[in-house]
């Protein structure tokens, strides 16, 4: 028998006919208020009913308002858009966690916690950042509205068969080195589009020692690196989590799933399209200087020149970022003021995300200048961290703790970074306008967000005290 | 999910205000839609020939080449020599990505005031094909005895049957997609005998390929008379290269004027460019005054050429629906800043996609 990917097995074992592109079934599909109207009023216009609610979930995140939410939505368009996806769940009976819902949050932190998110799925979401979910070796990847619609009608998609490519990190992360960093590092090396038409499995001894949360963070921002997709094989930290969650398989059903999930993994022989390697030791605190999220160093170095690019093209972008960034060339990172922090995200806000934050800020004041603002990946997380007491230490610290959902990471809600006003954030996207009309945005880990919002200024965290 | 590659070049003058934009309209779009999109910035244009010599590298081509679209702002610089960004940059990068179309929708929204005193908002729709390659712009004639007083200056207008049919198919194929599904061919068949009888023939027997699209006919002259008396009376319209550059200008002047009026040079099988079709602007650069709906409107094309109709049609709405809620669509005029406009365009198109769901 050949040998295969863990791609492979999840591809194989989900594909209903041998076509070209295929048509796979789909384990889990998440809705949210953003991309399904339109998917819901096709569904409505073609008399159709949703083929499986019982595996469909949604949950609002995108527009809601994520501070005084006894007095409603303000903001006409976001009501309605949550108006129109409660009625569509309740007319098609669709499990809902709306905005007064205790495990309300951001689409790709709900599932996981919840435990539906499971290995070797093949889990769609009308959202880029579904990528995340590969974090359990499920299949994950975002899907645009009209393939939401046909998700909805027969519980399949179409898809083109992806490559594979496996990025290797040997070592150990340094302390002070996180997740977000490692993921800033690998894009940086592979470029934006690296992962082009691929779906990337990371794998060795540095993947192994993360964390799911951690394990989200690498596979949420796959698709920052062009790929459709991203993975990590499960293991015995995957099971750990899983188990005991409201949604996960109990009693006899978790042992059969447990002898299930034990097979998902690349075979020893198994080969890639493309192989990235890399060590996991050399590496950096990160911070993004430009306006995609390979355009990045460490918070050792110096905005670039330019000039030291060899490429056209990679000169001519950072020319355009340095501009629309105001940066100068040769500036050390640690120099660079910042005017928001924003600790929040599908990327990093999770309870370890916030517990390591709020280390950095223990006892200490956010900078005069900064204003800083803490939005849970959910209401879970949310509940959790203030049982730790983690929101006291925030809110003592100066920063604001508020309710759950997307915020200020694509500010489709009121959490804008005004214009020209220059935003650490521990987010995903940093394109011109991502966060606000006009509004710079640096890529940061949890841990490099909080202490810049303190000093006013990026600092090396490793150097924290 | 979708993933596309876009080359973005601002270029000079109010080119880079516009085409920001328009990157507004696309993310919205993509966020909304369920795509994605990866932006490439290309500097091609007058400040760079200016500073480093070089209207378009080996290098450019690379990135026009293997992009899925091109957006385009305006290029023009007030130091550079006429003529040669024009020759070396446009033409050419038409020339070299064979986009054998120009495309230009011509639709007067309402709200918006039209020079012609007469027409009912709504009733002008059409869309203008341009065949973008040959015809009286390919550059062959003569000089018979130059300088002398017998001097003659001849000028060709080429057309080959394969130029002509491929932009003849084109425009059925567009016709065949509108609900109008009427075909006017525009030429000068009385008195350019020659040329205008090729198109004739190939416009008929492309015509028999498609009985579901009906077919008219107008000398330009007339056409041009049509389009200020009724121009109601078009859907699509076929021209060759000369009359094309004439009657869009009529259309953008029906239609409300250059702050709106968007095109597109198009490769159906390659690569395809959309611009607003106003200019650099010179006099406005800096000062966030012009118009981006022009090329907000490219955008929405360049997201049809992609396949994205649905985002595509919300996009162009919002368009229409802004344009026609400004006192003004010039420069300066427009009673909002650039910057606001483009936020209005990006406000409507979520206020559509939230009616889509409540109904």
């Amino acid at each position: 028998m050949r040998t295969r990917t863990l791609f492979d097995k999840i591809w194989d074992s989900h594909q209903i006919a041998e076509t070209d592109p295929a048509l796979l079934y789909v384990d889990l599909h998440l809705v949210h208020e953003v991309t399904s109207a339109q998917a819901f009023s096709g569904l409505e216009l073609a008399n159709r009913q949703v083929r499986r609610p019982d595996l469909t979930m949604a949950t609002v995140d995108h527009g809601v308002p994520t501070t005084g939410r006894s007095l409603g939505i303000r903001d006409p368009l976001s009501k309605r858009q949550v108006d129109a996806l409660r009625s569509n769940c309740e007319r098609h009976g669709i499990q809902l966690y709306d905005i007064d819902d205790p495990r309300q949050g951001i689409v790709h932190v709900v599932s996981p916690e919840q435990g539906m998110t499971q290995p070797g799925m093949v889990i769609v979401c009308g959202d880029s950042h579904t990528s995340t979910h590969g974090a359990f070796g499920a299949l994950a990847f975002g899907i645009g509205t009209s393939e939401v619609e046909h998700v909805l009608a027969t519980q399949t998609i179409s898809q083109k068969k992806p490559k594979t490519m496996a990025v290797e990190v040997g070592g150990h992360l340094p302390n002070g080195v996180t997740a977000k960093d490692l993921i800033l590092g690998i894009i940086s090396r592979i470029g934006v589009s690296g992962g082009q038409g691929h779906v990337i499995e990371y794998r060795g001894e540095a993947i192994r020692d993360l964390s799911m949360e951690e394990r989200m963070t690498i596979c949420n921002m796959s698709i920052e690196g062009g790929a459709r997709a991203g993975m990590i094989a499960p293991d015995e930290t995957t099971f750990a989590y899983l188990e005991g969650r409201p949604m996960a398989p109990k009693g006899a059903a978790w042992d059969r799933a447990m002898a299930d999930w034990a097979e998902l993994r690349s075979d020893l022989e198994a080969t890639f399209d493309s192989i990235y390697s890399l060590s996991a030791n050399e590496l950096e605190p990160h911070v993004t200087w430009g306006v995609n999220p390979a355009q990045t160093t460490s918070i050792t170095g110096t905005v670039p020149e330019p000039d030291a690019y060899s490429d056209l093209a990679q000169r001519e972008a950072a020319v355009r970022a340095l501009a629309y960034m105001a940066l100068t060339p040769g500036t050390p990172i640690v120099d660079i003021p910042i005017d928001h922090v924003f600790l929040g995200s599908c990327t990093n806000a999770r309870l370890e995300d916030l517990r390591a934050a709020a280390v950095v800020i223990a006892g200490k004041k956010v900078n005069h200048r900064v204003s800083a603002i803490v939005v849970p990946g959910s209401m879970q997380v949310k509940q959790h961290a203030e049982t730790e007491g983690l929101d006291k230490i925030f809110t003592d610290a100066g920063f604001e703790w508020r309710d759950a959902g997307c915020s200020s990471c694509l500010a489709m809600n009121p959490d804008v970074i005004p214009a020209g006003a220059r935003c650490a954030s521990t987010s995903n996207r940093n394109y011109e306008g991502r966060q606000g009309r006009d509004a710079r945005t640096h890529l940061v880990s949890p841990a490099m967000a909080a202490a810049a919002a303190i000093a006013g200024h990026f600092v090396d965290v490793r150097e924290w005290s | 999910m979708n993933r596309y590659r876009i080359a973005v070049v601002p270029g000079d003058g109010t080119g880079p205000e516009v085409i920001a934009e328009a990157v507004k309209g696309l993310r919205a779009s993509a966020d909304h839609h369920g795509f994605e999109l990866d932006l490439v910035y290309s500097e091609i244009g007058g400040e760079r020939y200016l500073r480093t010599g070089e209207t378009l590298t080996s290098q450019d081509f690379g990135l026009l080449r293997e992009v899925d679209a091109i957006l385009f702002g305006a290029i023009g610089h007030p130091d550079v020599k006429p003529g040669i960004l024009e020759q070396q940059v446009l033409l050419r990068m038409r020339r070299e990505l064979d986009q054998y179309v120009n495309l230009r929708p011509v639709k007067l929204y309402p709200g918006v005031t039209s020079p012609l005193a007469s027409v009912d908002p709504g009733s002008i729709d059409f869309v203008v094909v341009r065949e973008n390659s040959e015809g009286l712009y390919s550059g062959t004639g003569e000089f018979r005895e130059r300088g002398s007083d017998r001097e003659i200056a001849i000028q060709e207008s080429v057309n080959t049957r394969t130029g002509v049919e491929r932009c003849i198919r084109f425009a059925f194929e567009l016709a065949a997609k509108r609900p109008r599904r009427h075909l006017t061919l525009c030429g000068k068949t009385n008195v350019l005998t020659y040329a205008w009888d090729l198109w004739q023939r190939v416009f008929d027997e492309v015509a028999s390929e498609h009985p579901s699209v009906t077919t008219g006919y107008a000398h330009v002259d007339a056409l041009c008379l049509w389009m200020v008396e009724d121009p109601g009376r078009y859907d699509v319209i076929v021209t060759d290269n000369m009359f094309g550059d004439i009657i869009t200008d009529l259309g953008a002047a029906i239609q409300g004027g250059l702050g709106i009026a968007s095109g597109a040079n198009l490769n159906p099988n390659g690569v395809s460019m959309f611009e607003p079709i106003g200019g650099t602007a010179p006099g406005f650069e800096g000062r966030g005054e012009i118009n981006p709906l022009a090329a907000i409107g490219a955008s929405a094309m360049l997201l049809d050429s992609l396949g994205e109709v649905e985002a595509s049609v919300k996009l162009e709405r919002a368009v229409g629906q802004v344009a026609g809620s400004l006192p003004s669509l010039r420069a300066g005029e427009m009673g909002i800043s650039t910057a606001e406009v483009g936020d209005h365009v990006v406000r409507l198109l979520l206020a559509d996609e939230a009616a889509g769901v409540a109904r």
